[in-house]
């Protein structure tokens, strides 16, 4: 009698320990801090209209929130630091950070909030939101795909997205050396996730 | 080819802008040498001294929005401010090349643009510094302050020596400035000290056909107010190697011409070719020096 009730308290604490981590892998609303190690955001510009070159964002951060059941329910805002623009070239960095383009003192980020998500599929979404870039705000909509999601080694839970989209820089008042730097640049943003 | 056109049109527009303003106030074709031609002296020098101000006023904005963009508006950056502050100088510039109005409102006008426009383009440090309301004003008014000795400097070379004298001294100030900008990172303001330094390139050319045709009352206030604010931003936006020396020495160049004109006691009427000489000497040690420090810091790195 006594070993039967002890098998079943040990039963209800088993489930107990299990049930949250349960809950929280199938709960509808999950919130996520950006991982800045495991986030990354690639661009790419033409060179005297010659030749692509690459370039990076090495701070990326920021936190979304999705909605399982109600897709509209999600959100994302991502920050990147301008300092931490990554050319692979020191001079050329400093020569971004400088007034000439990005102008990294007076506008020390730039950021995506979003506005409405919409799912395309089940793992596709649009995303319309405003993004600020030296210091101006517009509108932008992006197609955004889940990479993945997963539990990680240390008890954690991982999602991540990427997308990639095309600005113009001159909407955001970055017009200078228009014959050495093209006007298009295409962007690729990849976050993950830590579940908070 | 392609980045030779922003350059062409950054240097060679201001060039005839301020070069047409500078006809028509100095009239080189006239009998005797245009403005103060021959013994027409201070009184006709004075009475075309309104291109300057129109010159290089016009000659700036029009090279910063050919050469660097049109700036926003509202302006939202340093660099947005610059025609702004170019057409305050050249309004002070009209005004002053009028004559009219006692000394202490000209210096009272000349400290208001100056406290004014160093205000604007200060404004993006004292917010990343989080200056408060002392510290922001002591900045201002210190840096207003310099800018005023440098006007001053400015003003007494230009009612000492004609702008045959002066304009070649002065183009190689302006030229230190814009090359010591470009070595700070800041490609945009050395064009823009450029734009400005063309334009009295024009003057240069033109004062060897109306030698006696000044500077003064019209021309100064635009160099004085556009050259220290240029070299404010550069140096609070160093993202290359030029050192903080090269900024002052490119500022000291500026009214370095005075120097040679009390040396050899020019006096207005047509110049020698020894005063341009000695002034452009004189004003090539402290900009040769500035500029020669900026390449050598870029070139250690």
């Amino acid at each position: 009698m006594r070993a039967r009730k002890l098998v079943g308290l040990a039963a209800i604490a088993t489930a107990l320990a299990v049930l949250p981590s349960l809950r929280a892998d199938d709960a509808a609303v999950q919130n996520f801090k950006i991982d800045p190690v495991h986030s990354t955001a690639i661009f790419r510009v033409k060179h005297l209209g010659a030749s692509w070159f690459y370039g990076r964002f090495n701070e990326v951060g920021g936190a979304f929130k999705v909605d399982e059941k109600n897709p509209a329910g999600s959100s994302i805002e991502v920050e990147i630091k301008v300092e931490s623009v990554d050319t692979h070239d020191a001079k050329r960095d400093a020569h971004l950070k400088a007034p000439d383009f990005f102008n990294a003192k007076q506008f020390p980020s730039m950021t995506f909030k979003s506005k409405e998500v919409k799912a395309v599929d089940k793992d596709v979404f649009e995303v319309a939101g405003d993004l600020t870039l030296h210091g101006v705000t517009k509108p932008l909509t992006v197609k955004v795909e889940r990479a993945g999601a997963g539990k990680d080694p240390w008890g954690g839970y991982r999602m991540g997205f990427e997308t990639t989209f095309t600005l113009k820089r001159s909407d955001y008042g970055m017009n200078y050396m228009p014959e050495a730097l093209g006007e298009d640049i295409r962007v690729i943003l990849s976050v993950e996730g830590m579940r908070t | 080819m392609a980045m030779l056109r922003p350059i062409l049109l950054g240097i060679l527009l201001p060039a005839v802008v301020a070069g047409l303003a500078l006809l028509v106030a100095w009239r080189p074709w006239r009998r005797g040498g245009g403005a103060g031609g021959g013994g027409a002296g201070h009184a006709e020098a004075a009475a075309g001294a309104w291109g300057g101000a129109l010159g290089f006023g016009c000659g700036y904005v029009a090279g910063q929005l050919a050469g660097v963009g049109l700036p926003a508006f509202p302006p939202r950056e340093s660099m947005d401010w610059f025609p702004w502050i170019a057409f305050a100088a050249a309004l002070l510039g009209l005004l002053e090349a009028s004559g009219r109005g006692p000394a202490w409102l000209r210096w009272g006008l000349r400290a208001a643009l100056s406290v004014g426009a160093i205000r604007l383009v200060l404004a993006p440090e004292i917010a990343y510094r989080a200056w408060g309301v002392w510290e922001s004003s002591a900045w201002v008014a210190g840096l207003a302050v310099a800018g005023l000795l440098v006007w001053s400097g400015l003003e007494a070379a230009a009612r000492r020596a004609p702008a045959a004298a002066l304009a070649p001294a002065w183009v190689v100030a302006g030229t230190a400035v814009a090359l010591v900008l470009a070595q700070s990172g800041n490609a945009k303001l050395g064009q823009a000290a450029g734009s400005l330094t063309s334009a009295v390139g024009a003057a240069m050319v033109l004062s060897w056909l109306a030698p006696a045709a000044s500077f003064s009352r019209g021309g100064v206030p635009v160099l004085a107010a556009l050259f220290p604010a240029l070299l404010v931003v550069g140096c609070t936006n160093n993202y290359g190697e030029a050192p903080t020396a090269s900024f002052l020495l490119a500022a000291a160049a500026l009214p370095a011409p005075l120097a040679g004109i009390l040396l050899l006691r020019s006096t207005p009427g047509r110049p020698s070719w020894k005063h341009a000489l000695l002034n452009a000497a004189v004003t090539l040690v402290p900009a040769g020096i500035g500029v020669g420090l900026a390449l050598r810091a870029a070139g250690a790195e």
